[in-house]
């Protein structure tokens, strides 16, 4: 059985992020031997005045394969007690798990995703489609706003090609000169593209830059590099991926 | 001090956090600026639709 986990804004601007929040419930689910996980994604959703985000209004997802399905009553306890004891003071939580089957791709919960990023919702709307979806989303906290964001994530990691893979690689010291196939070999990265999708071939060397991250694209994490004005193939900047 | 930049002008946020006593580095995967001590990576820093509003009790104007 496989779960999608999304949360959102469980942080204040002194606290710890709600990408940590997320880590903490990784290392929970599988130290209890509940399931495997995968990396956390992270969906940067509509910044605008009528949305009470702390700085940048982002949620955080994750996949989780259960070891069985009778661990899913005690995980989502046990994420929902995260939630209520760990979110920071004056955050809204919210929580949103989605059992996913085999080929699970709902258009409703993808559409939810993307107006997220572009129009202002409530959360009558999210609980309305999570009922419709059979997907769980509660708040913990606050106004329990988080809700939409959390929801919003289940959507747009289930597209497959959303925001930021949580956390950087290493690879290798900035300078580094590394082959796309020694690229590839690595187990957080499935794809090397450049700005444009195009993957680069294997004997394509790749300088590393300082800071080595993925994004989310094609239901994978792709390394995305571009052509420096020296012609050498180049990991992306921070600023590249700011727009992912 | 202004309290908001706009969200391209890497240079001044740049500039204006190395000369700010307060800078805290935000989570990494929340920096958006190359250079490690910018605004635009600070902790107390919230985005609006075209800026970057400094949060940091005493930094407004």
């Amino acid at each position: 059985m496989k779960l999608l986990i999304c949360i959102d804004d469980t942080d204040n601007l002194e606290s710890r992020g709600t990408g940590e929040l997320a880590e903490l419930m990784i290392g929970q689910i599988e130290t209890a031997g509940w399931g495997r996980c995968s990396a956390i994604t992270r969906h940067q959703l509509l910044v605008h005045d009528d949305i009470p985000y702390t700085s940048h209004n982002s949620s955080m997802c994750f996949h989780v394969e259960l070891s069985d399905p009778a661990c899913l009553d005690a995980l989502m306890r046990q994420a929902r007690h995260i939630l209520e004891t760990e979110s920071a003071e004056g955050s809204d939580p919210g929580l949103a798990i989605a059992v996913l089957a085999p080929s699970a791709r709902s258009e409703r919960l993808v559409e939810f995703g993307h107006r997220a990023k572009q129009e202002v919702l409530t959360k009558e709307a999210a609980y309305a489609l999570a009922v419709e979806q059979n997907v769980h989303l509660s708040e913990h906290g606050g106004t329990g706003q988080g809700v939409i964001g959390a929801l919003a994530g289940i959507g747009l990691r289930m597209s497959g090609s959303d925001g930021r893979v949580k956390g950087r690689l290493n690879l290798g010291a900035p300078g580094a000169v590394l082959a796309v196939a020694e690229l590839l070999a690595h187990p957080q990265i499935d794809a090397v593209q450049d700005l444009g999708g195009d993957p680069l071939p294997p004997g394509q060397h790749i300088l590393l830059g300082d800071k080595v991250k993925t994004v989310w694209l094609d239901h994978q994490a792709v390394l995305l590099v571009y052509r420096g004005t020296d012609g050498r193939w180049k990991t992306c900047e921070r600023q590249q991926l700011r727009t992912y | 001090m202004e309290r908001s930049l706009d969200h391209d002008d890497y240079p001044a946020a740049a500039a204006r956090a190395r000369s700010c006593g307060a800078f805290i580095p935000d989570d990494e995967d929340e920096w958006a600026a190359d250079e490690p001590c910018s605004c635009f990576n600070c902790r107390s820093r919230r985005w609006t639709p075209t800026a970057a509003t400094c949060m940091k009790p005493g930094m407004a104007p």
